[in-house]
């Protein structure tokens, strides 16, 4: 950290590493990702950053260019917009990334594979399908007073808070029950699904800073559970160095789900180091074009210093506890919808697969975990002082009561299932 | 910077096998056949989950005479696997095994990231139960919905309607020759041999390689961390790989009728 947080991005960063089964058969990387920063009348800049998933299947089998295409149109689009519409109005750009970016990214996506296409040699004898190109695209724009995000497909997008705490902004919900299907920019209708990925958030020079990690479903999917991906979601926000982010790809894919990776970084609250370096985008072609020779892993990486402050450490997992039994108390209303993206860990804890005391003990890195674990009835022999009963936290009736719901719906659930469970698991008792 | 203590892990591929032990399969061998059969893939399969080492390999089956029971319950690493042998007697619980495996295509205990798992229901006779019951269980849930689902039709006298019901409609059905999902992406020849319908079996040889092909290729394409676009029925819930050529023509099966 070298200067006072005054209110603007850092540059974001990307890497995409190709998966380790991808590596293993011979097969071109089929993610994608970009960052950079656009400039716009007065000087105005805009950063971007993106990932793109070509799908794996056969069927798919020019979806590395369909993900490539994806990033390099999004940021021509993006571009063209910034030219036309002053980032000051915020209800207009909300309206972009729900509506017309999406529309105009899609439309120029179409366009750029079919021409693509026609250079194929099977062009001679087979029509285009968009289908051949398919992937999936989250985009995330960062403007001096606001950010926002659009896109489609199963990225997930994950903020980080400067106290540590992270919330998974934006997943796809259940687009399709069967095997590993999600949204895709080669459906008919596809801009349309971008709306209820749409959002965009209002800063003021004094937002506290937060981190956000855009990322492809081969990182999440790497992860045990949910509490696992946020936490890793806590670790990338850190990896300044371009060496540093590859090993963690690298070693996600490898131990994880053998997809390929991309993960692509914004930070917010800081002086930047270095200034934006924008790039031109009639170069975009050229360089992405560049890149497809090379065949696998784009990673385009800036310069990159340690400018948001860590998560402070607490003095101990009990003030991380307390801490995070603030913050939830502090928006009630949304108490509810925070526990039931961890409803995982409810059910291994509950069936012994998690164990509450370690939970508790990592409060700093998952405080919503370790306050998930202390609502867990104290075994008899832990220490007290390391598993304090969250109404010595001062939680609040709102907190008790989902704490509370959770648990018996997850409980209620379980019962469902043939016996499966740890039987000599005790249920929770109401905390 | 140290990794963080994050558990990174391979995807689970769960793979069950629901088994027809009523008395009809004591008849012909059948039984012995298919106890063989499944002892004898088991290498292939360790070798593919071997070679596919994003994928956690979880062997489990269930029996189905007079009732159905798990006789494996446990998710079993295929190189752990010791199969124990079925043993015939009864009547055909098959929609009681459906339900029982519906308990079990949920999370949990599925685990979140889990592959679509793959279910292969192994039948020569038709159900003696509410087998609409069973696989209306079984369909509500959404791991069941993601699943690949095969059939093998032990001899001629299994209930091949059911077999279909279990599996679902076949997607490739009314597709045009050339448009066909799959490594070669050719339809094969006679839609009687399609995987998406129940592969019949009328002798020991030609079981075990609807066996072997089930836990090998079948196993080895849902290993594979493939995506692919949400509301394409045709592809199924992953591209299943083709039948082995002696099988995809009927005119051309292994072996003596036998079944």
């Amino acid at each position: 950290m070298t200067g006072a947080p005054t209110g603007q991005w850092q540059q974001p960063q990307c890497c995409t590493v190709i998966g380790a089964a991808h590596r293993r058969l011979g097969k071109p990387c089929q993610d994608a990702s970009v960052a950079c920063s656009l400039t716009g009348p007065g000087g105005t800049t805009l950063q971007l950053m993106a990932v793109a998933d070509g799908h794996g299947g056969e069927r798919y089998w020019l979806s590395d260019v369909g993900s490539q295409l994806a990033c390099d149109q999004a940021i021509l689009a993006v571009e063209r917009a910034l030219q036309q519409h002053p980032l000051t109005d915020q209800r207009h750009w909300l309206e972009l990334l729900a509506d017309d970016l999406p529309a105009t990214i899609q439309a120029a996506w179409l366009e750029a594979a079919a021409g693509h296409w026609r250079q194929q040699p099977e062009s001679s004898d087979q029509p285009f399908s968009p289908l051949t190109y398919g992937c999936t695209l989250g985009l995330v724009l960062l403007a001096p007073e606001w950010w926002g995000h659009t896109g489609l497909g199963d990225w997930d997008l994950v903020r980080r808070n400067a106290d540590g705490h992270l919330d998974l902004i934006s997943e796809e919900q259940n687009v399709s029950a069967s095997g590993e299907a999600t949204a895709s920019l080669c459906m008919g209708g596809a801009a349309s699904l971008c709306a209820e990925r749409a959002a965009l958030h209002p800063l003021t020079p004094g937002s506290a800073p937060f981190a956000l990690v855009l990322s492809t479903d081969g990182v999440r999917k790497s992860c045990a559970t949910d509490g696992d991906f946020l936490a890793l979601g806590h670790h990338l926000a850190d990896l300044h160095q371009r060496a540093e982010l590859e090993t963690a790809l690298a070693q996600i894919t490898s131990q994880g789900s053998g997809d390929d990776v991309s993960v692509a970084i914004g930070l917010w609250g800081a002086r930047a180091n270095h200034p934006p370096r924008p790039m031109p985008p009639q170069r975009l072609p050229v360089v992405l074009l560049v890149l497809l020779g090379l065949g696998a892993g784009l990673c385009w990486l800036q310069p990159w210093q340690r400018w948001l402050p860590a998560p402070k450490p607490a003095a101990s997992p009990t003030a991380s506890l307390r801490a995070e039994v603030q913050r939830l108390c502090a928006s009630p209303d949304r108490i509810p919808g925070t526990l039931r993206q961890r409803q995982a860990q409810f059910d291994q804890l509950d069936q012994g697969q998690r164990q509450r005391q370690a939970l508790i003990q990592q409060a700093t890195l998952d405080p919503l975990g370790a306050v998930i674990a202390a609502s867990w009835p104290v075994p008899a022999a832990a220490n007290p002082a390391l598993t304090p009963a969250l109404v010595e936290l001062n939680a609040c009736p709102a907190l008790l009561s989902a704490l509370d719901q959770q648990w018996q719906q997850r409980r209620a659930a379980a019962a469902k299932m043939p016996a499966a469970g740890n039987a000599s698991i005790q249920p929770p008792s109401a905390p | 910077m140290p990794f963080p203590n994050v558990r990174l892990s391979n995807r689970p591929l769960h793979f069950i096998y629901i088994c027809d032990c009523s008395g009809s399969m004591a008849a012909e061998g059948k039984m012995q056949a298919l106890n063989q059969a499944i002892r004898q893939s088991l290498p292939g399969m360790a070798e593919v989950a071997r070679q596919n080492p994003e994928a956690r390999v979880l062997v489990r089956a269930v029996s189905f005479a007079d009732r159905a029971n798990w006789h494996l319950a446990e998710p079993t690493p295929v190189d752990q696997l010791d199969w124990r042998d079925l043993q015939a007697g009864g009547i055909t619980a098959m929609g009681e095994a459906l339900e029982l495996v519906a308990g079990q295509m949920q999370s949990p205990p599925m685990e979140e990231r889990a592959l679509p798992p793959v279910l292969v229901l192994i039948s020569d006779g038709q159900p003696t139960d509410d087998f609409a019951a069973g696989l209306g269980a079984l369909m509500r849930q959404p791991w069941a919905q993601k699943a690949v689902r095969l059939a093998i039709a032990m001899g001629h006298d299994a209930d091949l309607e059911v077999l279909q019901q279990f599996i679902g409609p076949d997607p490739l059905a009314n597709l045009p020759a050339g448009e066909v999902p799959g490594a070669s992406g050719q339809m094969p020849r006679g839609m009687a041999k399609s995987p998406r319908r129940p592969l019949q079996a009328s002798n020991a040889t030609a079981l075990a390689q609807y066996i072997q092909w089930a836990s090998t290729a079948v196993v080895g394409a849902a290993s594979m961390p493939a995506s692919r676009m949400a509301g394409s029925s045709r592809e199924g819930n992953i591209p299943l790989p083709d039948l082995p050529p002696t099988l995809m023509d009927p005119t051309d099966d292994v072996g003596p009728l036998v079944w």
